[in-house]
């Protein structure tokens, strides 16, 4: 299927959803972590049923750059608003839960890498840290007690922030080649060029702006910031929270602005999903003999760690958030940051976007699994209603 | 821009933040290419909507201090940045981002044909039949004597004999009366202008566009029998064009219709429409031989007088716009081969002369004989200057259905064009400033007043 075809495939399927999102507003369709999506996109790639083939792959492959450079804008943006209402100690146990989390399934992955042999130690960090940041996080599930949506969403946005911060020291391992300054510099520039970029727009964006206003200058950041990244090999999604972050610290119209860019969150990650799903080659994902053991160890090294935070926390809500899956945006990000060329130069790193959005994938699966239970256990709220950050990852 | 109620020290203080905007994203890009030289890539491309959408605006709003109209700022920006000058925008990417074309150019045309107002066609039709006839046969004839007149200093033309030189004589006399939809539509969403003024160049330029396809397949057939020996006048070039016009008119009522019953049932989802007609429809139309142009300009047309829905699809294609529009000229800008016109400015700068002040004469000669208003009398003539995509397209035609002319003829028509295109916006919008017609209070832009977040 040439990438035009399949461009306005997504164009109408967008369109077709836009329509049924506002028939239903509310109810969401599909399972919160949109992982069947990547099941349909490794169905539809081109290892599988070929419908999404190497061309189209290769033809859309900004357009997920873009989309995860959005996402990125989007967390940066949400969470000022998280720590605005007075919920930073939420914000602190979101951020802790998703490092511990991260290192808790790090640890032993890096454990059993090493022991493996055949891959180098930058390899089997870069693994082990990707698998951790895979596995960690809090997606913001409907609160079941009345008035915690703010609560909720700090811990959320504090997981957020933890894996981004992960993602990044990932990426500057991925390129380390012994040049400390360069590594260095990867991590620092990204959020320097962010942070510059992100004032830019807070000026810009002015202060009773119209919406068209804030389209133009938030579509010329974004893409200015997606593609510098790209030249520079720095993080798109760490570029584009930092420019998020700034606008909601720096602008004062951030209600706006945040009004705006949340609900388009989902209609972003989803065609992502897909496209994700599709860059999997599940036949040489089955070849790799670690399959079996890491995937094991990191789902159960998660599972761990968050029976541990939901025996040690107060309430409901702490327990649903700590069986929380992995934000959507930051799987995604792994899997397509870690199949770029500076991290295939790495030993079996072909494979290693492909594991750990497996990884990724159990997790979210399990997480489903948990959230489910949690639901059917919790005394439904007064007003039943669904929740209320269902745009942000 | 600067409003009414800003207070001078709020206007200095968006300027110099716009200034140091700029600086920022210039500075950005910049240490990006320079650290980079070897990347090539989409994601160049990304960079470069991106950076020309947040640049253009900021270099139009800085210039609007001056009166200098948004869409030269957009240019300026494009060509400051582009691969002639600071190169931080490649030739691949300037070459990708001509698909961001396809879409303007059918927002241009449908908003081109929204804004044509049946009624106001109807009270102006004895002004347009005059100004087109009068402006067709000046320009035919002082064209091809201009062109003529010039041979010593064009260089393909010096080789060719008498009779070629009437032919590609009589081929730069078409381009040259094409004008620019386009320009004349990024001006008035700028100035919001309204009045006798607006409306005959809207008008006039926009039916021009089918007066120029028409002529431009007459031409290419008299000047086939002046240019190559042996050639003879054949008719299936007007069965071609029929077929063209024909189809397209067609297919833009339907699309119009369509359209308007869309809008009446759902009114939402419009810029995915929008971006479906641009690139999808757009290749649709390339396929069957219609012109694109023209289709949607039908269509913008429908809406407007055989609808109640013309106010919400003009709205809607102003705010797509938008953003549409600055990457357009922007990367019109970016196109500009500055070298070939440090070269072939003085031939250029003399066509273009005499393009400017043909077009002069016969807009006051028509709008004398039609008795139009004082301000249409005097003014006429300013939206008659800009040249931009149009004629750059019918010149590839030009190239390529005679290509002993040699590249030369594109080049000296990319520099005559660059010319008109950076002094046909300012003119335009002085004549609109000075006939009174421009609405500053209304004034739209992508970035918006920046002094009063101070």
């Amino acid at each position: 299927m040439s990438g035009l075809a399949l461009l306005m495939g997504l164009l109408v399927l967008a369109y077709a959803g836009s329509f049924i999102v506002a028939a239903h507003p509310g109810r969401r369709l599909g399972s919160t972590s949109g992982i069947e999506l990547v099941v349909l996109g490794v169905a539809l790639g081109p290892e599988a049923l070929g419908v999404i083939g190497p061309d189209a792959l290769a033809t859309l492959a900004p357009v997920a750059h873009i989309a995860l450079g959005w996402v990125g804008l989007i967390l940066g943006v949400e969470a000022r608003a998280s720590l605005r209402r007075g919920t930073a100690g939420a914000f602190l146990r979101g951020f802790g839960l998703a490092l511990a989390t991260a290192l808790a399934v790090a640890a032993p992955l890096f454990a059993l890498l090493s022991g493996f042999g055949r891959l180098g130690v930058q390899t089997s960090l870069v693994l082990a840290i990707g698998g951790g940041v895979a596995s960690a996080g809090v997606l913001p599930a409907p609160p079941a007690v009345e008035g915690e949506e703010a609560t909720h969403d700090a811990r959320a946005s504090g997981a957020d922030l933890a894996c981004i911060a992960m993602l990044v020291l990932v990426s500057t391992l991925a390129s380390w080649r012994g040049a400390p300054t360069l590594a260095w510099s990867l991590g620092v520039a990204g959020p320097t060029v962010g942070v510059l970029l992100g004032l830019t727009a807070a000026a810009l964006v002015g202060k009773e702006p119209r919406d068209d206003a804030i389209w133009g200058v938030l579509l010329g950041v974004s893409m200015l910031a997606i593609g510098v990244a790209a030249r520079l090999s720095l993080h798109a999604i760490a570029i584009a929270f930092a420019i998020g972050a700034m606008l909601a610290v720096a602008s004062p119209a951030r209600s706006q602005v945040r009004a705006l860019v949340a609900p388009t969150a989902r209609p972003v990650q989803l065609p992502t999903l897909v496209l994700a799903g599709a860059s999997v080659d599940p036949h040489a994902l089955a070849s790799t003999r670690l399959l079996v053991s890491v995937a094991s160890v990191a789902l159960a090294a998660r599972l761990l760690v968050r029976v541990l935070a939901a025996r040690g926390a107060r309430r409901t809500e702490e327990r649903a958030a700590a069986d929380g899956t992995p934000p959507l945006g930051v799987f995604v990000g792994l899997s397509i940051a870690l199949a770029s060329p500076r991290a295939q130069d790495l030993d079996e790193a072909s494979h290693l976007g492909a594991l750990l959005l497996l990884i990724a994938a159990l997790a979210a699966l399990f997480g489903e699994l948990a959230r489910a239970r949690m639901r059917a256990a919790a005394v439904p709220s007064a007003s039943g209603r669904p929740q209320t950050k269902e745009a942000s990852p | 821009m600067s409003r009414g109620g800003a207070s001078p020290r709020r206007g200095v203080v968006a300027r110099l933040t716009q200034g140091l905007a700029l600086a920022v994203i210039f500075a950005i890009l910049f240490v990006a290419t320079r650290a980079t030289p070897a990347f090539h890539g989409t994601s160049g491309t990304v960079a470069a909507v991106g950076f020309l959408l947040l640049a253009g605006t900021l270099a139009s709003e800085l210039l609007d201090a001056l009166g200098v109209p948004h869409l030269t700022g957009y240019l300026l920006a494009g060509i400051l940045a582009g691969p002639h000058a600071l190169r931080l925008i490649d030739h691949a990417s300037v070459e990708e981002l001509t698909s961001v074309d396809t879409l303007a150019l059918a927002l241009i045309a449908m908003a081109g044909g929204a804004e044509l107002d049946l009624e106001s066609v109807k009270k102006g039709l004895k002004s347009l039949a005059f100004s087109t006839m009068l402006q067709t046969a000046v320009l035919a004839v002082g064209m091809v004597a201009a062109f003529m007149a010039a041979r010593p200093l064009i260089p393909f033309a010096r080789p060719l004999g008498f009779g070629a030189l009437l032919g590609a004589g009589l081929l730069w006399s078409v381009l040259a009366m094409s004008r620019s939809p386009s320009a004349t539509l990024g001006i008035l969403a700028q100035t919001r202008a309204q009045g006798p003024l607006t409306r005959w160049t809207l008008t006039f330029v926009m039916s021009s566009d089918v007066v120029v396809v028409v002529l431009l397949a007459a031409a290419l057939t008299v000047a086939r029998v002046l240019i190559e020996p042996g050639a003879t006048l054949s008719a299936k070039a007007f069965q071609a064009l029929g077929h063209e016009i024909v189809g397209s008119v067609s297919l833009g009522t339907t699309l119009g219709l369509l359209l308007a019953a869309y809008l009446r049932l759902f009114a939402k989802g419009l810029p995915i429409v929008f971006v479906a007609l641009g690139f999808g429809f757009t290749e649709v139309l390339r396929y069957l031989h219609f012109d694109p142009l023209l289709t949607f300009l039908v269509a913008g047309f429908v809406v407007q007088n055989l609808s109640r829905q013309g106010k919400t699809f003009l709205h809607a294609i102003e705010r797509m716009g938008g953003v549409v529009y600055v990457v357009f000229f922007a990367s019109a800008g970016a196109h500009l081969d500055l070298p070939l016109l440090a070269e072939l400015w003085p031939v250029a700068l003399l066509l273009a002369g005499s393009r400017a002040a043909l077009s002069y004469g016969a807009a006051r000669l028509s709008a004398r004989v039609a008795r139009d208003d004082a301000v249409v009398r005097r003014w006429s003539f300013a939206g008659l200057v800009s040249q931009a995509g149009l004629t750059l397209g019918l010149s590839a035609t030009i190239e390529h259905e005679f290509p002993m002319l040699g590249a030369g003829f594109r080049a000296l028509v990319l520099a005559t064009v660059a010319l008109n295109e950076m002094v046909g916006p300012i003119i335009f919008k002085l004549a609109l400033d000075k006939a009174g017609e421009s609405r500053p209070e209304e004034r739209t832009s992508v970035v918006p007043e920046v002094a009063e977040a101070e």
